[in-house]
């Protein structure tokens, strides 16, 4: 249940679930039940709304708040409930204290998907008075709609509470979340260089090329200047041998050992993961790797650290093989940034966030065209379908 | 099919021609434009089209996919990736792939829950009931299948746990799973064939969805009033009242699609499935695809052997009643026109079963709830265990019991309307006062 609920947008998960079942339970009750006050309800639902919310968004400046935009877009009624509830939290929840922003958007949803489902039910209720039998089915299937979205808002919480795997991460304020998200390109780049300074010496990156780092915003010299730092192993050549060459954009991140067994010889036992998917492959993504490169500390009195282990409360075990990567000033950035520890893991998690998913921008862009048009489809095609079964006595 | 008819209007020209020596055109006709459906099927009944479509979807993009995939134990991960990251769309594909099994299930499951609701496998639909099952069926192990191809950790896993099933059937058992895996262990082998089966199946698919539809348009769609039609008064063509209204359907599908392929493309995934497949590493928890969940409750509920109780002889082992559970609870679906003895078709006519199938709908989703948590779960200080044997127990009894059994013994039906056209008339006129009455009011 952890996992499956905290995905890679782990925070945001409980309420992007609850506003999916509210546009999903309210869609098939409209559809089911339809009349004039339901359909209206449908087009402001699927239309007006997002259109609002993409209009505040655009006054309200994209880095005030990345992280809370997700809930623009996917759930415009979460939205404006939010700020209806309280106008600051809405503007400021990027500042705001965690734990508190998690309840707040938790009863909202709550409260939403109550008045949205009593709505439904409501007008379902008085436009087929003589249909009592489909209101009574619609008010039921509206509680377990209810009781199940509770539930699913509630699982990713105890399943971390419940001590299976680490310390649940704290939620960050991410550039790249939500469905404006965008990577950002100076603190990627600073990841590159933690990446390369620091983790390369363990980790590999074997899905990502030189050429790839040109979204990060370098030119093509720089890319070729970058790739040809490394020493690339290629062959067989005309006479049968392997041979190092300087690397071109085209080929991959080399990888620091040549094979598994090398690399767990070279660590004590213990693999160290690729990192190209790694934001993609743990349950808390980008949240959960700021965490844990932040997160070594003393093991308390009662708890037994292994040989060669260092404790750490967020890993599944508490306890990993990885020293801790990062410490003050590892790196000299190039820009003059402070090279905390906060900062370099704040950074290549940024880095690695891209490297994961280096579709994010483009797939958030074509995502909204894609909604507009089909939202705006849906409604000429509710407004002639109506027109066509209005000749059917 | 009856004899082919050429209308007048089809005689003349190409398709005149064509049409005369193969009746597409008037077949096309017959059961796209022309054909007659019930006036008053409800939006329940747009989701057998949007099943159809998620289909087409995902023989689409699964083919474009196939052109791309290696099914090689050391290919078919990074073969993956590089659909993610170098393939022009490649992601999109994918992400339209991975979620459009998630949706086609989505749609099927309210597809055959309106049907249970609604009386649909009644006389004289039971064979496009039961084509629908078996359809389920071969779905559900092409599902199976496409997970195990991008070879991660959970596509692994879920795959030894599965096959690991058939162990259980007695004498025979280990042989099968030696036959399913093509050796003594997952490996190669068994990707490459269910890869070949993965492409195979979709396409068996499609030939029962024919089959499915061919039965269908012999006798007809079913209505929510559950009541025959009795005069042409109660239908009206399938164009344009329905395809129009599975336009709509369809655009409204594609809207919720289009959010979790383009904004959590991941969510209805395993984290753990991004991880390369790694056969000496066991996840914490193995937890197949949410469209499987209730099955993988049942399968868990049956913790006890079934024998002589206070002796030591065993009919049947934990594992062998779990399994049986879960097949069971497929299986049972071929037999329910023959268990629900009631000749009131819907459900809005029968009070009682009204209460129980909602009841049965919230037991699938319970148990869908069990499936996600790990075994040894507790809910309210009991174990999650008990209560997923509860609602296995009412899913079951829901069949064999309360259909054939308590309900013709208990339950009055309501009168049923006279006929469809009437109803609908009444309704449309109800409509129509209430708007007077609000404009009145206003």
């Amino acid at each position: 249940m952890r996992n499956r609920f905290a995905s890679r947008a782990s925070l945001t998960a409980p309420t992007f679930a609850a506003t999916v079942m509210v546009s999903l339970t309210s869609t098939v009750t409209v559809l089911t039940l339809m009349t004039k006050k339901t359909a209206t309800m449908a087009t402001v639902l699927i239309v007006v709304l997002p259109l609002r919310s993409l209009q505040s968004f655009l006054i309200q400046q994209r880095a005030v708040n990345a992280g809370r935009t997700a809930l623009l877009m996917v759930s415009p009624t979460l939205r404006s409930f939010q700020s209806f509830l309280s106008p600051q939290r809405a503007v400021n929840a990027g500042q705001a204290n965690c734990l508190f922003q998690r309840l707040t958007v938790k009863v909202t949803a709550m409260a939403a998907v109550s008045m949205v489902v009593l709505r439904a039910v409501n007008a379902a209720r008085t436009a087929f008075l003589s249909r009592k039998l489909t209101a009574t089915a619609a008010k039921i299937a509206a509680v377990s709609m209810v009781v199940l979205t509770v539930g699913v808002l509630l699982s990713p919480d105890k399943a971390y509470a419940a001590g299976e795997g680490g310390k649940k991460p704290p939620r960050q304020s991410w550039s790249f979340n939500g469905p404006f998200g965008v990577f950002d390109k100076s603190a990627a780049q600073r990841g590159l260089q933690v990446y390369r300074e620091v983790c390369a010496a363990c980790h590999s990156l074997k899905h990502v090329a030189f050429r790839n780092i040109a979204a990060l915003g370098y030119n093509p010299d720089q890319v070729k200047a970058f790739a040809a730092e490394y020493q690339i192993l290629d062959g067989p050549n005309d006479e049968g041998d392997s041979f190092e060459r300087p690397g071109l954009p085209s080929d991959k991140f080399p990888s620091p050992f040549p094979n598994d067994n090398a690399a767990r010889a070279a660590n004590g036992g213990a693999l160290p993961p690729d990192l190209s998917l790694m934001i993609k492959a743990r349950a808390g993504g980008a949240d959960y790797m700021h965490a844990l490169l932040t997160g070594y500390r003393d093991a308390p009195a009662e708890h037994e650290v292994g040989e060669g282990l260092y404790y750490n409360p967020y890993y599944s075990t508490q306890q990993l093989a990885m020293a801790p990567p990062l410490t003050l000033d590892l790196v000299e950035y190039a820009d003059g940034t402070p090279a905390t520890v906060e900062q370099m893991s704040h950074d290549v998690v940024n880095f690695l966030a891209w490297a994961a998913e280096p579709e994010m921008e483009t797939r958030k862009a074509t995502g909204l065209k894609a909604l507009l048009f089909l939202g705006a489809l849906s409604v000429v095609l509710l407004l002639a379908t109506r027109r066509v079964w209005s000749r059917v006595e | 099919m009856s004899a082919p008819h050429t209308s007048p209007e089809n005689a003349k020209g190409v398709t005149g021609w064509l049409d005369s020596r193969l009746p597409v055109i008037s077949l096309m006709n017959r059961s796209l434009r022309d054909f007659p459906e019930p006036k008053n099927l409800s939006y329940m009944w747009t989701f057998g089209s949007l099943a159809g479509i998620a289909l087409v979807i995902m023989i689409v993009t699964g083919i474009l996919l196939a052109a791309q995939y290696t099914p090689h134990v050391d290919h078919a991960f990074d073969s993956v990736e590089r659909i993610m990251r170098d393939v022009n769309y490649g992601w999109l594909i994918r992400y339209i792939h991975s979620n459009g099994a998630s949706f086609f299930f989505l749609v099927v499951y309210i597809h055959m829950f309106r049907g249970l609701y609604y009386g649909s496998y009644k006389k004289p639909r039971e064979l496009v009931w039961m084509l629908g099952v078996l359809m389920f069926l071969l779905m559900m192990a092409t599902a199976f299948m496409g997970y195990v191809l991008p070879w991660g950790q959970m596509s692994f896993w879920g795959a030894t746990v599965i096959t690991n099933l058939f162990s259980a059937v007695p004498i025979v058992g280990d042989t099968i799973v030696q036959w399913l895996w093509g050796g003594f262990s997952i490996d190669n082998p068994t990707l490459n064939r269910f890869f070949a089966l993965h492409y195979l199946f979709p396409f068996v698919i499609v030939a029962v969805v024919v089959l499915h539809i061919w039965a269908l348009h012999v006798v007809g769609s079913n209505n929510p009033l559950g009541i025959d039609v009795k005069s042409a008064r109660d239908q009206v063509p399938f164009h344009p009242y329905f395809t129009y209204r599975d336009m709509l359907g369809l655009a409204v599908f594609l809207f919720f699609f289009s959010l979790f392929v383009f904004y959590a493309p991941n969510y209805l995934g395993h984290p753990d499935n991004y991880i390369p497949a790694d056969p000496l590493v066991t996840p914490p928890h193995i937890v197949p695809e949410w469209y499987f969940l209730p099955f993988y409750a049942m399968l868990r509920a049956i913790t006890f052997d079934i024998g002589i109780p206070f002796t030591s002889v065993v009919f049947i082992d934990a594992k062998l009643g779990g399994v049986l559970t879960m097949l069971g609870a497929v299986l049972i679906l071929f037999v329910l026109p023959w268990l629900d003895r009631s000749p009131v078709r819907s459900g809005r006519f029968r009070p009682l079963f009204r209460v129980c199938f909602w009841v049965f709908l919230v037991c699938c989703v319970f148990l869908g709830y069990v499936g996600a948590r790990p075994a040894d779960a507790v809910l309210l200080g009991l174990p999650l265990q008990w209560f997923g044997l509860l609602a296995t127990a009412y899913y079951f009894a829901f069949f064999v019991v309360l259909l054939p059994f308590v309900l013709p013994r208990v339950e009055k039906e309501v009168e049923l309307p006279a006929s469809i056209s009437e109803a609908f008339a009444d309704g449309v006129a109800k409509k129509k006062r209430g708007k007077g009455a609000e404009e009145a009011k206003a």
